[in-house]
C-alpha cells in the first residue's frame, strides 16, 4: 500500500513505471522508434495532401463557370470563332470569353512553361495591379505593345540564369526568326503556387508563339450568372455541338477534392506492411507477459501491492510510451512538412519539373484527424499492456512466482 | 532527481514545442488570409485551374481540364510515366457523352 495524497501516490507509481520501462530499455526504445515513425509517416501524408487540396480549393470559386473544349479524334483541338455566337444564343448565358493558351517547351532548360494570352492592360488597372511586381518598362516595349509579358517567379529565376530576365526570345526551329518579348513584371510570390510556371503574354503575341491561326482559340469559357443553370447549359452545349466538351466549375472542384485522396490512400496502404510489423510487435507484447514480467507482478502482489496499483503501473507505462511517441510523431510531421517543406515527399508531387515552387503550404491540421491518430495509437496500446497485466495480477502470486 | 520529475521536464518540452507549432499555424493562417485576396484576383485574371506544382506533363499541370486521351498518348496505361503521375488521379470523365470501351470492338 502506498501512502500519501492521490497526487503523491501517482507520482510514486509513475516513478516505478519509468524505472520499469528503463529496465527493459532496448525493447521499449525499439517500440518508441517504430511508433514515432509510423505516426510521423501517416501524419505527414495526411498533412501534405490536406494542404495541397486546401491550396487548390481556396481559389476554386473564382474559376470560370464552364470551360468549353473541342475534341476531334479524341484530342483537344482549337475552337473556331463560329461557335461563340451560337453559345451566346443559349438562354442564361451571360458571356462567352475566348482563351488563348498552351505550353512552350524549352529544350535547353528542359522546362515546360504555360503560356497564357490576355490583354495585359487589364492587369494594369484597379485591383489587378497589385498582383504584379511591375518593372521599369523599357522604351521599346512601349513601341511593341504586342510583345510584352509578365512571368511567374519560377520562370523569372530560370530566365535569370540564362541572362534573359529583361527580354526573352521565343524560338522554334521551324520559325524564320525568334520572337523577342519584353518582361514588364513578375507575379508576386503570394500567387506562386498558381503562377510559378506561367508566362502571361499579350494575346496577339501569344498567338504568334503558339502558332494559333486567326479566328481560332484554345478554348472558350462561358459565364452563367445563375449557378442552378450551369449544369443545364453545359448539357445543352454538348447536345447542340457533340464535338464540344464541357468542364463545369463543380467538376473541377470535384477533381480537386479527390485528386490526392486516392493516391494518399495508396501510399497509406503501402504502409500497411509497416503497420502489420508494428501490430506483430504489439501482439508479441500482448500475447502474454514475459515470465520475468509475470514474476515481477507476482512478487509485487506477494509483498502486498493491490491489483489496482499494479494496473496503474502498467497503465502509466503504456500511456507514457504511446502518448510521447504519438505526440512526437505528429509534431515531427508538422515540422517536416511546414518548416522543412517536405524534402523527399515533395519530389513525388513535383516529379520531373524543372520549375519548382517553394512549397510553402498553408497548414491544414484537422483536430478530428489528430484525435483519430491518438485514438488508434494510444487506446489499443493501453489495452494490450493493461489486459495481460490484469490477468497476471488476479492470479495467485505463489503460482506466478513458481511459474506453474 | 526523481524519474517523475524527468517526465515532467519532457512534458514541458513537448508543450513548448506544441505551442511553438500552434503559434506558427496561426501565423500562417493569418498570413494566408492576407494573401488570399491577391490569389483570388490572380485566379480571376487567369482562369486556368490547378496548381503549378508540377509542369512535367500537360495532363499533370492542368489535369482538371486535360483531354481524354492525353494521359495515354504514349502507350496504354502510361499515366505513371512521370513520377508526379503517382500523386495525381486521372480526371473525372463522367461527363463524356458515351463511356470509353477498351478491348475488342463488338461487331
Amino acid at each position: 500500500m502506498i501512502s500519501g495524497s492521490w497526487f503523491e501516490r501517482q507520482k510514486n507509481i509513475i516513478d516505478y513505471s519509468l524505472q520499469s520501462l528503463l529496465r527493459r530499455r532496448s525493447k521499449n526504445i525499439l517500440i518508441l522508434i517504430i511508433f514515432v515513425l509510423l505516426v510521423f509517416a501517416v501524419s505527414s501524408i495526411l498533412f501534405i495532401t490536406g494542404s495541397l487540396t486546401r491550396e487548390m480549393m481556396i481559389t476554386s470559386n473564382d474559376l470560370p463557370d464552364i470551360t468549353v473544349q473541342r475534341i476531334l479524334g479524341g484530342r483537344q483541338v482549337n475552337v473556331p470563332a463560329l461557335f461563340i455566337p451560337e453559345i451566346e444564343k443559349i438562354p442564361g448565358v451571360e458571356a462567352v470569353e475566348t482563351r488563348v493558351w498552351g505550353y512552350f517547351y524549352l529544350t535547353s532548360l528542359q522546362a515546360n512553361f504555360t503560356i497564357y494570352g490576355m490583354d495585359l492592360n487589364l492587369l494594369e488597372e484597379g485591383e489587378y495591379r497589385k498582383i504584379v511586381n511591375w518593372k521599369n518598362i523599357p522604351e521599346q516595349a512601349e513601341k511593341n505593345p504586342d510583345f510584352r509579358m509578365i512571368v511567374g517567379q519560377g520562370v523569372y529565376e530560370l530566365l535569370k540564369d540564362i541572362q534573359m530576365e529583361k527580354a526573352y526570345l521565343f524560338y522554334q526551329p521551324s520559325w524564320e526568326k525568334p520572337i523577342p518579348f519584353d518582361i514588364i513584371g513578375t507575379f508576386k510570390t503570394e500567387t506562386e503556387l498558381q503562377s510559378n510556371d506561367l508566362m502571361v503574354l499579350q494575346t496577339e503575341g501569344a498567338r504568334r508563339v503558339l502558332e494559333l491561326p486567326p479566328d481560332e482559340f484554345s478554348d472558350l469559357v462561358v459565364y452563367v450568372p445563375n449557378p442552378e443553370e450551369i449544369e443545364n447549359i453545359a448539357l445543352k452545349i454538348r447536345r447542340y455541338f457533340p464535338e464540344l466538351r464541357t468542364v463545369t466549375r463543380a467538376q473541377i472542384q470535384n477533381t480537386y477534392s479527390s485528386v490526392f485522396g486516392w493516391k494518399s490512400a495508396f501510399v497509406l496502404s503501402s504502409l500497411l506492411v509497416a503497420i502489420f510489423a508494428f501490430l506483430i510487435l504489439i501482439w508479441d507484447k500482448a500475447s502474454g507477459l514475459s515470465p520475468e514480467e509475470k514474476r515481477e507482478i507476482g512478487i509485487l502482489k506477494a509483498i502486498g501491492w493491490d491489483t489496482d496499483v499494479i494496473l496503474s503501473v502498467k497503465f502509466w507505462e503504456g500511456l507514457i510510451l504511446s502518448g510521447i511517441s504519438s505526440l512526437a510523431g505528429i509534431l515531427l510531421a508538422y515540422a517536416y512538412i511546414y518548416w522543412l517543406r517536405a524534402p523527399g515527399l515533395r519530389e513525388i508531387f513535383i516529379g520531373w519539373s524543372t520549375i519548382y515552387p517553394s512549397f510553402q503550404l498553408i497548414p491544414d491540421v484537422d483536430p478530428k484527424f489528430l484525435l483519430l491518430i491518438v485514438t488508434i495509437s494510444v487506446v489499443p496500446y493501453l489495452a494490450v499492456t493493461v489486459f495481460p497485466a490484469w490477468k497476471a495480477a488476479i492470479t495467485d502470486p505463489d503460482a506466478i512466482i513458481r511459474n506453474i | 532527481m526523481r524519474y517523475s520529475s524527468w517526465l515532467a521536464i519532457v512534458m514541458v518540452v513537448f508543450c513548448l514545442w506544441s505551442g511553438l507549432e500552434y503559434r506558427d499555424f496561426h501565423k500562417q493562417l493569418l498570413q494566408t488570409e492576407q494573401e488570399l485576396k491577391s490569389r483570388r484576383q490572380f485566379q480571376k485574371a487567369v482562369g486556368l485551374p490547378n496548381l503549378a506544382i508540377t509542369s512535367a506533363a500537360r495532363y499533370l499541370r492542368h489535369y482538371s481540364i486535360t483531354d481524354l486521351t492525353t494521359p495515354f498518348q504514349d502507350y496504354p496505361a502510361s499515366l505513371d510515366h512521370f513520377p508526379a503521375g503517382f500523386a495525381f488521379v486521372p480526371p473525372d470523365y463522367s461527363n463524356m457523352p458515351s463511356s470509353i470501351v477498351f478491348g475488342k470492338l463488338e461487331m
